[in-house]
């Protein structure tokens, strides 16, 4: 019965609200250098230095 | 959500309720309706500013040229504004709504990496997406496209607040795509019984162990699934509520997901079904005699929908498409509608939709008043159904008697390509190697009696190489 009530009053969505503010470093740091590693190999394969802003981000998925 | 009452000026009728489809209830942004036979949807005066972001912004433009969103019209000038002033926008009709329970490993992976494409530019552009619902996706032209318009939302000035949707995308799309690639991919299955996406912290205690040492894995499911559980009894502090991210945070949120995503690779297939044409233990004059056969009746009956039963990799679902029809293309074996769905992308097949059905519990209706989610019943029945190779599997694999596999096809199919195998054929006999024949009615005369009920026999042609049958039928029109 206890564990009904507290099951029906769960919200993962809190739970993942925070973890992300905890992880938000890691993220941020992660496509940090992703967008270098990305400039890197362009400047290798000589391709556009500075790419157009708009949709910058689908570059890197 | 009551229903609107807007006004058509179509028609002469005053006023047309507008009412939303059972499924349509979660967004107080707007919903769907029938109008006509076109499902429409109506837009909130509220959602006006991010509707109108989406649209101004180029956000819009740049999705639907990328595939990635549904195009839609406006019709608002259709109807008056009676009641609340919604907009009405007609959307791309969608021929054949499938649910993610259906989809095979790829085709839910495609339709993740779609959601990550689409939350990336929305960031781009200063928008986010609001919810990541795997139902929010459908197969059009035999890839996934994102179909609610009203997914959009913009993003506040400052530090945005973390991506509201994070948990709802791990749950309908990481967790399963994990379960299938790391523990067993008929876990896709737990989709039908968790609606609302997977669990994370059951998803975390069915991964193996080793799973703990992938990075992405580590963080968006395990420790995801830890946290929930770690703040599920705590309260979120007003300044914890205010905090936001960095707009590079919520870009790499959407990169490391995608990274993991793209890392999880198909399960390798059984290789059972998967080359079951190949090494037909009947002769080599089977397969081809067998087409010739059923391109010439399908090109007679022209269908404009068929549904293939037991399609396995979808050779004559793609035979089917070759004669112009659409296809949905039905098999029980996860590696085989997988097999199908990449062989399409391969071949840019763009007719057939391939997804994992079981004949013997096929999916039926769920959600709230077991109306959220329609039935394998209640979508769009076919022209022509092609049942190949299928009826032995049903009628001596799970004991079904003739009369009622009869009945069944009735239900949906009007037109019928059906294949009888007997007893003595080496297919058959494999299934009946493991259990006491209990079948006496099995045999060609019961089955035409049976299917007789409902249907007339117009055309039957014994397979070549074989002692199979080929029935073309037609629904009787005086049938029971």
């Amino acid at each position: 019965m206890h564990l009904n009530i507290i099951f029906g009053y769960v919200d993962p969505g809190t739970g993942s609200y925070c973890f992300q503010l905890v992880i938000a470093a890691v993220t941020a740091g992660c496509y940090t250098l992703s967008r270098f590693k990305t400039k890197i190999a362009s400047l290798f394969k000589g391709r556009e230095k500075n790419p157009p802003q708009t949709g910058k981000q689908e570059q890197v998925l | 959500m009551s229903p609107a009452r807007i006004q058509s000026t179509d028609t002469e009728a005053a006023t047309v309720a507008i009412k939303p489809l059972s499924s349509s209830f979660r967004d107080p942004n707007g919903f769907v309706f029938d109008h006509e036979g076109q499902f429409l949807r109506a837009v909130q005066p509220a959602y006006e500013p991010h509707y109108y972001r989406l649209m101004e912004s180029g956000l819009y433009q740049l999705l639907v040229e990328q595939k990635l969103l549904i195009p839609h019209e406006d019709v608002t000038p259709s109807f008056s504004k009676a009641a609340g002033g919604c907009r009405i926008i007609k959307p791309l009709q969608v021929g054949f709504v499938s649910h993610p329970f259906e989809w095979s490993f790829s085709e839910l992976k495609d339709s993740a990496l779609t959601t990550l494409r689409i939350q990336a530019a929305a960031l781009e552009h200063g928008m986010t997406l609001k919810d990541a619902s795997a139902y929010n996706i459908q197969f059009v032209n035999g890839a996934p496209i994102h179909i609610d318009t009203l997914s959009f939302e913009c993003l506040p000035k400052g530090d945005p607040a973390p991506w509201a949707a994070y948990r709802q995308f791990c749950s309908h799309f990481l967790a399963p795509l994990a379960l299938m690639c790391h523990t067993d991919v008929r876990l896709h299955q737990l989709q039908r019984v968790h609606l609302d996406g997977i669990p994370l912290d059951l998803a975390s205690k069915l991964l193996s162990p080793g799973t703990w040492l992938n990075p992405g894995l580590l963080l968006h499911v395990h420790l995801h699934a830890r946290s929930q559980r770690l703040m599920q009894n705590r309260e979120m502090s007003a300044v914890t509520r205010r905090r936001g991210v960095s707009l590079n945070a919520l870009r790499g949120l959407t990169t490391t997901l995608a990274g993991t995503i793209k890392k999880l690779k198909r399960p390798v297939a059984k290789e059972f079904w998967s080359n079951y044409y190949d090494e037909t233990v009947l002769g080599g004059e089977y397969v081809p005699g067998k087409k010739k056969i059923i391109r010439e009746w399908l090109s007679q009956a022209a269908p404009r929908l068929v549904w293939d039963l037991g399609a396995n990799a979808g050779v004559f679902s793609r035979l089917a498409s070759a004669t112009g029809s659409q296809v949905v293309s039905f098999d029980l074996d996860p590696d085989c509608v997988e097999m199908n769905y990449c062989e399409n992308r391969k071949q840019n097949e763009t007719k057939i939709l391939p997804l994992v059905l079981d004949m013997m519990n096929p999916s039926s209706a769920c959600g709230w008043d077991l109306a959220e989610r329609s039935s394998f019943l209640e979508r769009p029945h076919p022209d022509v159904a092609l049942a190949l190779a299928l009826v032995h599997h049903l009628a001596i694999g799970n004991n079904l008697p003739l009369d009622r596999i009869a009945k069944f096809f009735n239900r949906f199919a009007p037109t019928l390509i059906i294949e009888f195998v007997p007893k003595d054929d080496p297919n058959a006999q494999k299934l009946l190697r493991s259990r006491e024949d209990i079948f006496p009615q099995y045999d060609q005369p019961h089955f035409e009696e049976a299917f007789g009920q409902y249907y007339h026999i117009e055309a039957s042609r014994q397979a070549p190489g074989s002692n199979r049958n080929l029935y073309l039928m037609r629904r009787r029109v005086d049938n029971p």
